[in-house]
């Protein structure tokens, strides 16, 4: 069976474990625990009929006490950057950490979440910033780990990513 | 190639002078030059062309030396690469050689697939044998007893406790993992043992890793090597693209480490491109499967055997033989106690109500006739210690015969001719007695406890007809040589007989026409024979006048003389031809056919 490691990656509180939670056991829990170190799940999928077994890491969130261990993302075949919508600054944070995994493993397909998008009213990133983002041909969805919208698809999208290359 | 540059220069030099020629002409005398110098190897060259064009030729001199050339490289020690190089190909033909005819590879392995079948199960059968071994070694044992207990305490079965006290230790898992994504390669694990995802162990595993070596700045180079908990630890070998770990219970020695390190060096020897590639398809790598399982190594620990102690043997020794013989010596004096009692239950007299033993001796206890056996007097027959003894006996009269016997006995107190016995309750007397001990039986039987009648029919007094009888036939009346007159001498003898016949005739009168007493004349042998007869008759007739006038009515006698037909005793001396003169008595009973 095809092995993959995908790490998630994103500041702190943007919702990274939620969205393994979700992915992995379709559970939501509105109690925050911070990741300490790195918690490793895994669940197997098939995309266009063969199975991969997905090794997720979930590193702990980035912030201006501790900086992401770059050792832990050797090797992944993909990230999924989180970042927290209705904290604007999170993506900027998140894109920082993807230039310094790029920086130091090369180029690595990954995919943008825009996490907590249930929470509409709350939400920070504008409308241009996303497009802006696309417009670079990224993979910029929005999700959320606390009804599963957009779950499934990002993980589905960078699967497909991956494979591709 | 070359040779025409080097010609070049040569030519240059030979066509310096020549250098208003046309150009044409230059390369013709070029030719004919290089032609009369190179022919010779122009042609060789063509050969040589044609040779390398020729793929026949070539394969044909290939061939040749193919042999010799993969000799000489396996002598210069390129054996790995050559195996490398020519295991696709290998590979390759027999499973073409399987699709084609499955039948040829089949004959090949048949002689090898018998013993390495026989020799898998046999190493199974042992491996088995030795685990039973070790259990039954374990389970009769103390150790075993603790473990068992042990297993008890913690709720766990007994043979994985037992198992995990006598393990030295055991590989229980092997990790394969790709050093760059962490990904397992390979996973082998001892079936005995349960375990998480192995892919989710690596990814641990393979953080654990980074935050050591990320958290305490060491070296590029450096890593862990090792991780503990408990009993279980982690051996980690890291090489260039690959890491293998093997979780370990207990204390592995450090030769596995070794093994790890070599299975290291293997993998990356044998899948450097596989390693390099890795695109998370670890199917490449099942090759390596084996190699992994070889590390699934154990030890078990064997105990040694107690150093002897010989002191301690013999003393085990003594102490079961002392028990052994206490316990056989008690064993026999029970039984021979019993035995005693038995025979005590056997005796007339004795009655045994119980018998029990208590600190060490032995009471019995019951009914003993006064004049039963001394049960104290049996003790002694059977070899038994008369000081264990307890006996508590309560005095009856046993109705038993031989004690009523002797009871009577103690009562009448018999003369030594009379014979005292009781059955069923009588009283047989027999034997001679005075007419006085008699009389005092007949009063004082019937008063021994258990004495119910009383036979003395055979019991004979002094005046009784048969006692008359013997002391009557006992009487010789003695006469001298040829002589029948009485002799004086023989008066008081005669007195006596007539005595004793007058007493017989009170208790046995005689009836009519019959005498009772007869009086046999005898003679000795001196003089002529019917001159004895006469004779002896003769004394017959005076004795018998004699007793007449003693009182004795004549016609209960009657005299007979027998001459020396009917000697007392033998003829042979003075002495006995004394006795052979006589007169003798015999009672004639009406009884007696002969007499009638």
């Amino acid at each position: 069976m095809l092995q993959k490691k995908i790490c998630m990656l994103g500041s702190f509180s943007v919702g990274k474990t939620s969205l393994i939670l979700r992915f992995v056991e379709s559970i939501f829990s509105d109690r925050y625990l911070t990741t300490v170190g790195v918690k490793i799940d895994k669940k197997i999928v098939s995309v266009d009929g063969q199975d991969v077994a997905l090794m997720l890491w979930d590193l702990y969130g980035e912030d201006e006490y501790q900086k992401i261990r770059m050792s832990y993302l050797r090797g992944a075949s993909g990230y999924l950057l989180v970042a927290d919508g209705t904290r604007a600054a999170t993506l900027d944070k998140t894109l920082a950490i993807k230039d310094e995994a790029e920086k130091n493993f090369g180029p690595t397909p990954f995919v943008v979440a825009l996490n907590k998008c249930d929470l509409t009213e709350d939400w920070e990133i504008t409308p241009e910033k996303e497009a802006e983002l696309a417009s670079r041909a990224w993979k910029v969805i929005r999700t959320s780990a606390k009804t599963g919208e957009g779950v499934e698809f990002v993980f589905q999208s960078l699967i497909k990513a991956m494979l591709a290359t | 190639m070359a040779a025409p540059h080097m010609s070049e220069k040569p030519a240059d030099g030979v066509d310096g002078p020549s250098a208003g020629g046309s150009p044409h002409d230059d390369d013709k005398a070029l030719q004919e030059l290089r032609s009369l110098l190179l022919s010779e190897e122009q042609h060789e060259i063509v050969a040589l062309r044609e040779r390398l064009d020729n793929t026949e030729q070539r394969t044909l001199e290939v061939s040749a030396v193919v042999a010799e050339a993969i000799e000489l490289r396996r002598a210069h020690g390129g054996q790995q690469e050559l195996s490398a190089a020519l295991t696709p190909t290998v590979e390759e033909a027999v499973r073409e050689s399987v699709r084609k005819d499955s039948h040829v590879l089949v004959e090949a392995l048949f002689p090898v697939m018998g013993p390495a079948i026989r020799r898998s199960v046999a190493e199974v059968f042992r491996s088995t044998v030795q685990s039973f071994n070790q259990v039954l070694e374990s389970t009769f044992s103390i150790r075993g007893l603790q473990w068992r207990f042990e297993a008890l305490r913690m709720g766990r079965p007994y043979a994985e406790v037992a198992l995990l006290r006598s393990l030295v230790y055991r590989v229980e898992q092997v990790f394969l993992i790709h050093l760059k994504t962490s990904l397992v390669l390979q996973h082998v694990v001892d079936p005995a043992v349960v375990t998480q995802d192995a892919d989710m162990v690596s990814s641990m595993l393979s953080a654990i890793r980074d935050f050591v070596r990320d958290s305490f700045s060491t070296q590029q180079s450096d890593s862990l090597d090792s991780l503990q908990m408990g009993q279980v630890q982690v051996w980690i070998e890291q090489g260039p693209q690959a890491i293998i770990a093997a979780v370990i219970r207990g204390q592995a020695p450090q030769e596995l480490r070794l093994s790890l390190k070599e299975k290291l060096e293997d993998v990356h020897q044998r899948f450097s491109r596989e390693l390099e590639d890795f695109d998370g398809n670890p199917a490449p790598f099942e090759a390596f499967r084996p190699e992994l399982v070889a590390c699934l190594t154990a030890s078990y620990r064997h105990e040694k055997p107690a150093q002897s102690r010989p002191y301690l043997s013999i003393c085990a020794i003594v102490v079961a033989v002392l028990l052994a013989g206490w316990y056989g010596y008690t064993a026999i004096q029970n039984r021979k106690w019993a035995q005693y009692v038995e025979e005590l239950r056997q005796q007339p007299g004795i009655v045994v109500t119980s018998f029990q033993k208590a600190n060490g001796r032995y009471r019995i206890q019951g009914l003993r006739d006064p004049l039963a056996v001394d049960p104290a007097s049996l003790l002694g027959a059977r070899d038994l210690d008369p000081s264990k003894a307890e006996f508590h006996w309560s005095a009856f009269y046993a109705l038993d015969d031989s004690l009523v016997l002797k009871r009577a006995t103690a009562l009448l107190q018999p003369p030594a001719d009379v014979n005292l016995a009781v059955q069923n309750g009588v009283l047989h007397a027999a034997g001679d007695s005075s007419a006085e001990w008699k009389k005092n039986m007949e009063t004082r039987a019937p008063l021994v406890a258990g004495i119910n009648a009383l036979d003395d029919r055979d019991l004979n007094d002094e005046n009784s007809p048969k006692r008359l009888k013997a002391a009557l036939e006992s009487k010789v009346i003695l006469f001298d040589l040829a002589q029948a007159e009485i002799n004086p001498r023989q008066r008081q003898n005669l007195a006596a007989a007539a005595q004793t016949i007058q007493k017989l005739l009170q208790t046995a009168p005689p009836t009519a026409g019959n005498a009772v007493v007869e009086l046999i004349g005898h003679a000795d042998s001196s003089g002529p024979e019917a001159t004895n007869v006469l004779l002896s008759q003769e004394r017959a007739d005076n004795a018998m006048q004699a007793l007449e006038r003693l009182g004795v009515p004549a016609q209960s006698l009657r005299a007979t003389g027998v001459g020396l037909s009917s000697p007392l005793r033998p003829d042979t001396d003075e002495e006995n031809r004394q006795y052979n003169r006589s007169v003798t008595f015999r009672v004639v009973s009406p009884e007696t056919p002969q007499n009638r």
